[in-house]
């Protein structure tokens, strides 16, 4: 840091993240995922799966198809709470589903919720890290049902994406930053979008110590300091 | 709506502080200003191209002129900071082409409308079993069933037309074929009990029996269950006290089918109730059929009088698909769906989709469906890129090392030149090949790429990846190098 | 239009109206101020585009008519003018130019045509409520100092008010924060303003709404939407565009179970933090607080200019506690506290402290201490 006597912030948090159409950023990494998600309810099975590294936007996307076909959201480890009846108590009322981290997911609630949603022309839209055919599922009936629907991958961020990520990280955040801000970081720093959420959040939290514009020199400095500073997510 | 004027000033109020000295704008003012608008967005879309047109500007909103300055409106913070910093001076550029009044254009953002009812923006999704089906299933009464419930409804597409026989699956279609055909059931063939792996074409013939049963006699009651819903139902009968009305859904029956039988297993209050049920029918001359993924012998945590009872009957194995069957089964469902699917890429899939029927249907449909998507002609190569998932093990981590050894031995250089500072075309165009790669298959930082490359700066870095993006468009020979290089790295 | 006024009246509204415009400007009609006569009345009016002010006072027009002219100038040749003056304005026929007369003095301004003033929309101001010009005044005077100078964080450029409860009663509240400290005030909630969405007053209007109820001792209208208010008291109206951002959860991190109280005499303890810190380095201003029982103890060190110490007695009884502040924002809210004592409520050296004035419960203070 750059001085020892530093004064405390006050944690007044930032405004969620937003989820919703008009703010995902469409890209050569995203286009196909983002087509197939324009194209529900034309799918070709019960279930999809969008995978990518941490942070590409498939729980964004995920979100924004939730919105479009007024599906459940949920997360994998919330699957592992309910039980069968709860599932299909879930189906009926929901009829459509959208899984984040779905490989936290017991295998048989999700066999349980895919079958369910089958039956009543629903859908399961699926958010991971791999495709369900990396996923080393011990129940052959899940495996083959997942591995028989789309599995559509989404790419690390191209340099246009990563920017705009950039600047959506700081909207999400309502900070403005200096001209060139945006094109000096996407040069300069890892091309992952896990890598852009943890330094807006550390360009925020020195700015705000330090009573400091976000600035190319401020972006150097955090740039700099980056691999000694913890990185809170 | 308590939001910011936008538009004409026809609803504004005049404020009282300020002196109004005339309208701003007349209505003939606010239809020249949208014509305005609609030629800049005219030549907007021309050079940055329909989508991000529609991406950028779809929901932009036209305000107004004021004292040269035009105000716009952007639905999201984030639009609005992305078309100011991207388009500002464009717009602004354009605009002045066709009015010389214009001095600045601003951005601004709408404040939310209260928010629209879901209802409004959600396509249904067409519910794929026609009320046709629906209509003659037997609703369970209020008590058990939520509302409107209907007991699972077959899938239209599995009937006995479209199942696609072969060695492995014949027997048991045979018997399956029986069963629909039969007038009354013999105690020799009840139960049927079907078996086979998973995703072989259990639930087809099930799905196939009932739809040939109701049509040759629609008065016939089949009621199809998977081994789930059977066991659903009734832990909600006993939930909500009211077993009788579970019992009764299966008193009028003639013909019972279950799915995946071996679900019902190790429940024992289910599968107790599941013998009855059974017995009960079998009593009563009613026809049974079960699916199962193992024979009855192998259902461990059956009771061994349920095993022995379930085996009673006629037992019909369905096995391992062969290639003649898959290839077979692909051509008939690209008939059906009326694609046309070069042979070449059937043969392809038939030959590596060999796990089971399902995932083979399902890999064709997946490929069929990309095709619609992307508008790409079918083709081996576009199957595989489609299917990668399924057809690689794993997505490997390329590392900058082996980036530098695959490069270095592909243009016969040593591998020590790809941190040399020395710049003859035949050591730098290869180290510029390298470092394009690293920043595509790697997540590292240029900085980080440069320092691998001989503590070069990351300026040094993004002149490579640009030359080589150039020299990909203008060479042949180079796009095909980074193509095959890349795909020998991605494994 | 031609009028006259007397020198005192006009000053005073030219004062206020020029205050709005901005010393630079690209668009030369913002620098000028729009002089409208009437029957019997002339008004003053200036903007800056965010924020529009307009001003009545009484003069004697013989011809009716509407002008603008550079603000400045006109605000700093009425200045100068021996105070008694009778002044008069008259527009040329050609609209070109206004001439001020006073006395033996003359002057000639270019002009702009009036039509080309802008004209702030304010839109449907759905809300309406008076406030007690001197709760007004309350609100500002104790928050505006926590207001962020940052434009990097536009939406902590401002006070934001909105109505809450505090245990039970109604309030009408206004906030401000940078981040470091925060500052939260309560009055009665004015009749009408229940419902009115939490906007976010910019830092500029706060500043001119000061001047404007300096003056007053009556009451203000306020009118607002979600995007603009309009606050009208006696003669002079403002109405300003509303911050388009969304104010953070500030309760969160106001603490409730600090159990570590302190209370100061307020003035001495003020004059002790304003000793002890000359020594402190000019970029941090970093003074420590080292609490005991019955005392306090204020040091500062600095590698440079050398240490301080200076001791003042203290009501404590907790657990002994060293906690460093930067010692301007400690001035800074001790300068808010008009009651005898302040009263700080602490937890430890890292979390937030809360500080009161002992004889006044309507406004709090959290202030983030430093690490020293």
């Amino acid at each position: 840091m750059a001085e020892a006597r530093r004064q405390l912030t006050l944690d007044v948090g930032h405004r969620t993240e937003t989820w919703s159409r008009a703010d995902f950023v469409e890209s050569p990494a995203n286009r196909e995922a983002l087509g197939w998600i324009e194209r529900w309810p034309d799918w070709p099975a019960p279930a999809l799966t969008l995978y990518g590294p941490p942070g590409c936007g498939r729980t964004h996307l995920g979100r924004v198809w939730a919105a479009r076909a007024e599906a459940e959201t949920m997360t994998g480890t919330d699957i592992a709470a309910l039980d069968v009846a709860a599932l299909a108590e879930l189906a009926s009322r929901a009829r459509r589903v959208f899984i984040d981290d779905a490989r936290l997911a017991p295998e048989r609630g999700l066999f349980h919720l895919y079958n369910l949603l089958r039956e009543r022309g629903g859908h399961l839209l699926l958010a991971a890290d791999r495709p369900p055919a990396q996923w080393e599922i011990r129940l052959p009936d899940l495996a083959s049902r997942l591995r028989a629907s789309p599995a559509i991958a989404i790419d690390p961020p191209d340099d246009e994406l990563l920017g705009s990520i950039l600047l959506k990280l700081f909207a999400d955040r309502q900070l403005h930053a200096a001209p060139g801000v945006i094109a000096y970081l996407v040069s300069r720093m890892e091309r992952s979008a896990d890598a852009a959420r943890g330094l807006v959040a550390a360009l925020d939290r020195r700015a705000l110590t330090e009573g400091r514009e976000i600035d190319r020199r401020l972006c150097a400095d955090v740039l700099g300091g980056l691999s000694n500073e913890p990185v809170d997510r | 709506m308590s939001r910011a004027p936008r538009g004409g000033g026809t609803q504004d109020r005049q404020s009282e502080i300020v002196v109004f000295a005339g309208r701003d704008m007349e209505e003939q003012g606010r239809r020249e200003l949208e014509g305005q608008w609609g030629r800049v967005c005219d030549r907007l879309r021309k050079e940055i191209g329909d989508k991000a047109f529609k991406t950028w500007f779809g929901e932009v909103e036209l305000g107004e002129l004021k004292l040269g300055k035009i105000r716009l409106y952007a639905p999201t913070r984030f639009v609005r900071d992305w078309v100011g910093r991207h388009y500002g001076d464009r717009v602004l550029a354009y605009w002045q082409s066709v009015n010389v009044e214009v001095k600045n254009v601003e951005v601004n953002l709408v404040p939310p409308p209260t928010p629209r009812r879901p209802n409004e923006i959600i396509a249904v999704p067409p519910v794929p079993s026609s009320p046709g089906y629906a209509q003659p299933m037997p609703r369970l009464g209020p008590a058990i069933g939520r509302g409107d419930e209907v007991v699972q409804a077959p899938e239209g597409r599995y009937t006995f037309a479209n199942f696609v026989v072969g060695k492995p699956n014949e027997f048991a279609y045979a018997a399956a074929r029986n069963i629909a055909e039969q007038d009354r059931p013999l105690p020799e063939r009840n139960p049927l009990y079907i078996f086979g792996g998973v995703g072989l074409g259990k639930t087809h013939l099930m799905h196939a029996i009932w739809h040939a049963l109701r049509e040759r006699d629609p008065r016939t009651r089949v009621l199809y269950l998977t081994a789930e819903s059977f066991v659903n139902k009734f832990i909600h009968a006993l939930r909500t006290k009211n077993t009788g009305a579970f019992k009764e859904m299966f008193r009028n029956v003639d013909v019972l089918m279950v799915d995946d039988v071996q679900f019902i297993c190790g429940k024992e209050t289910s599968q107790d109730e599941f013998f009855f049920t059974f017995n009960s029918l079998v009593e009563q001359n009613k026809q049974i059929v079960l699916s199962s993924e193992k024979p009855p012998s192998e259902l461990h945590d059956l009771e061994e009088r349920m095993r022995s009872r379930l085996g009673s009957g006629l037992v019909a194995d369905i096995h391992a698909s062969t290639y003649e069957l898959r290839l077979s089964i692909l051509q008939s469902r690209a008939e059906a769906a009326r694609v046309p699917v070069p042979a070449a890429v059937l043969e392809f899939l038939a030959h590596k989709i060999n796990t089971n029927i399902r995932e083979l249907e399902g890999a064709l449909n997946r490929v069929v469906a990309h095709g619609q998507l992307i508008g790409r002609e079918i083709t081996v190569e576009m199957a595989q890129d489609v299917l990668h998932d399924l057809l690689r093990q794993a997505d490997r981590k390329v590392t900058v090392d082996e980036i530098q050894q695959r490069v270095s031995s592909y243009y016969n250089i040593k591998l020590a030149e790809m941190s040399s500072p020395r710049r003859a075309r035949a050591v730098a165009r290869p180290r510029q090949v390298a470092m394009y790669l690293a920043k595509q298959l790697t997540t590292l930082s240029l900085p980080q790429i440069g320092k691998r490359f001989g503590n070069r700066d990351h300026t040094t870095v993004m002149h490579a990846v640009r030359k080589i993006e150039e020299l990909k468009v203008s060479d042949n020979s180079i796009a095909e190098d980074v193509e095959l290089l890349k795909r020998q790295l991605q494994g | 239009m031609k009028l006259t006024i007397e020198r005192a009246a006009l000053l005073k509204a030219l004062q206020h109206v020029q205050s709005v415009v901005e010393r630079r400007n690209t668009i030369p009609i913002l620098s000028n101020v729009l002089v409208t006569a009437q029957k019997g009345r002339l008004t003053l009016a200036a903007t800056d585009m965010d924020l529009a002010i307009s001003e009545t006072v009484d003069a004697s027009a013989s011809k009716t008519g509407a002008t603008t002219a550079a603000a400045h100038t006109l605000y700093e040749i009425v200045r100068k003018l021996p105070d008694g003056a009778q002044v008069e304005l008259e527009t040329s026929t050609d609209g070109n130019t206004l001439t001020i007369r006073a006395g033996r003095s003359r002057f000639s301004l270019q002009c702009l045509p009036p039509a080309d003033f802008p004209a702030m929309t304010e839109g449907d101001l759905p809300h309406r409520f008076q406030i007690a010009a001197s709760d007004l005044k309350g609100i500002i005077d104790r928050t505006r100092f926590a207001i962020s100078n940052e434009e990097t964080r536009y939406y902590l450029n401002g006070i934001y008010l909105h109505a809450a409860q505090a245990g039970g009663t109604p309030v009408l509240r206004g906030v401000a924060t940078d981040g470091h400290r925060l500052a939260r005030v309560e009055v009665p909630l004015p009749k009408g303003a229940g419902e009115i969405p939490g906007v976010i007053v910019p830092r500029k209007t706060v500043n001119e709404l000061r001047k404007l109820v300096e003056e007053s001792d009556g009451s203000v209208d306020i009118e607002l939407s979600d995007t603009r208010i309009r606050f009208a008291s006696g003669h002079v109206t403002l109405v300003s565009k509303l911050i388009d951002g969304t104010f953070p959860d500030y309760e969160r991190v106001i603490p409730t179970g600090n159990d570590k109280v302190l209370t100061v005499p307020c003035k001495e303890f003020a004059h002790a933090v304003d000793r002890v810190s000359t020594i402190s380095t000019e970029k941090s201003r970093a003074i420590k607080l080292a609490v005991a029982k019955g005392v306090v103890t204020l040091s500062a060190t600095s590698p440079d200019a050398g240490s301080a110490t200076e001791e003042i007695e203290g009501d404590y009884k907790a657990a002994a506690i060293e906690i460093g502040f930067n010692s301007r924002y400690l001035l800074d809210i001790t300068e808010q506290i008009a009651g005898a004592e302040a009263r700080f409520l602490m937890a430890d050296a890292g979390s937030p402290t809360l500080v009161r004035d002992g004889a006044d419960e309507s406004a709090l203070y959290v202030l983030m201490p430093m690490r020293v």
